[in-house]
């Protein structure tokens, strides 16, 4: 059975994980107190139920953010002068992540494919083109996928998925950091020790590890 | 000429503006009362006041943070037990004991200057 202190973990973990916090943080664990008075308050005269945590969450979550972001600057500007308060973005998941990845796979290798059928054809004279044929190609892709990023904040799969690379502004990655987050991307093996690394280290925030030392996100934006 | 909504809006606006500041000064003076968490200094601010503040969790926790993050207010975590999450509990330190008496001092005079335009005097 549920009690009320298990949901208002869970409420406050994954609101934490949407808005990019660690769910062990001081800022979450204020969250899950600060929730808690407020359904108490609901519940005055007799015993809290589920019901009270749920209501309180309801009314409450659009603020919540307040209580979990670190640069208070911005919330504390808006509050006084009444102008609206751009709360975190929702970090993506990485479902949605690997599909949009898979997604610029399909392209890529589609076109790596075709690019080697073309030039073999071309320069069917030259010894071993393959191999120097398709790491040229995934230079060229290399460099097509970092300017997606940089220019756009997005891949092709990315926006499909409707998912953005943001740094702690919210605003594109820059030239070099676009570059240095897509190389694994190229390479599958450092792909997946760059994602595992990433979950290994840090708090739980859903960044590769690249992403973590470019401090940059990727958020969903629907 | 701007519609009776665009003035009261007007004043809306600037009391948001000086109340950024009003906050500051309540809020540590409600923690100079002794220690006290999020919820509970909230429910002061806006139970006391007269109103005039109306603060909610946006302006409240984020200035905490800030005010910790400066070294005016020190922190600890409380644990009641009983199923009830544990709470941070914000004190003043020495920081911010001379923090209060600095905004209390500016206040004093701004408010005391002020009087010859806001009385309506001029």
């Amino acid at each position: 059975m549920t009690t009320i202190h298990d949901r208002i973990e869970t409420i406050t973990k994954q609101a934490a994980l949407d808005a990019g916090v660690d769910p062990d943080s001081d800022a979450r664990r204020e969250l899950a107190s600060h929730l808690f008075d407020l359904a108490a308050a609901r519940a005055v005269g007799r015993e809290m139920t589920l019901a009270d945590v749920e209501a309180a969450w309801l009314e409450f979550s659009p603020r919540a953010i307040h209580l979990l972001r670190e640069d208070a600057a911005p919330a504390i500007e808006a509050a006084a002068t009444g102008a609206p308060f751009v709360p975190i973005p929702r970090t993506a998941s990485w479902r949605r992540r690997f599909a949009a990845y898979l997604l610029d796979v399909a392209a890529m290798v589609a076109t790596v494919v075709i690019s080697a059928l073309v030039l073999i054809e071309l320069m069917s004279e030259t010894a071993d083109p393959l191999e120097i044929l398709v790491m040229i190609d995934l230079l060229i892709l290399l460099v097509i996928m970092s300017v997606f990023e940089a220019r756009r904040g997005a891949t092709p799969g990315k926006q499909t998925f409707h998912l953005r690379t943001v740094d702690a502004q919210g605003r594109n990655p820059s030239w070099v950091r676009a570059l240095i987050i897509t190389v694994p991307k190229i390479f599958p093996p450092l792909l997946a020790l760059d994602t595992i690394l990433g979950l290994l280290t840090g708090v739980r925030d859903r960044r590769r590890l690249t992403e973590r030392l470019t401090d940059l996100r990727v958020i969903q934006v629907n | 000429m701007p519609e009776r909504e665009d003035l009261a809006e007007e004043v809306a606006r600037w009391r948001r503006e000086i109340s950024k500041g009003g906050l500051r000064l309540a809020l540590l003076s409600i923690l100079n009362e002794g220690e006290s968490y999020g919820y509970q200094i909230l429910a002061t601010l806006q139970a006391r006041g007269d109103g005039v503040l109306h603060p909610t969790e946006a302006a409240v926790y984020p200035m905490l943070k800030d005010l910790e993050r400066g070294g005016y207010l020190l922190s600890r975590w409380h644990a009641t037990g009983d199923g009830v999450p544990p709470r941070k509990y914000y004190r003043l330190s020495a920081s911010g004991n001379r923090l209060l008496l600095g905004l209390r001092q500016a206040w004093q005079q701004f408010r005391d200057g002020f009087e010859d335009f806001a009385g309506g005097k001029g």
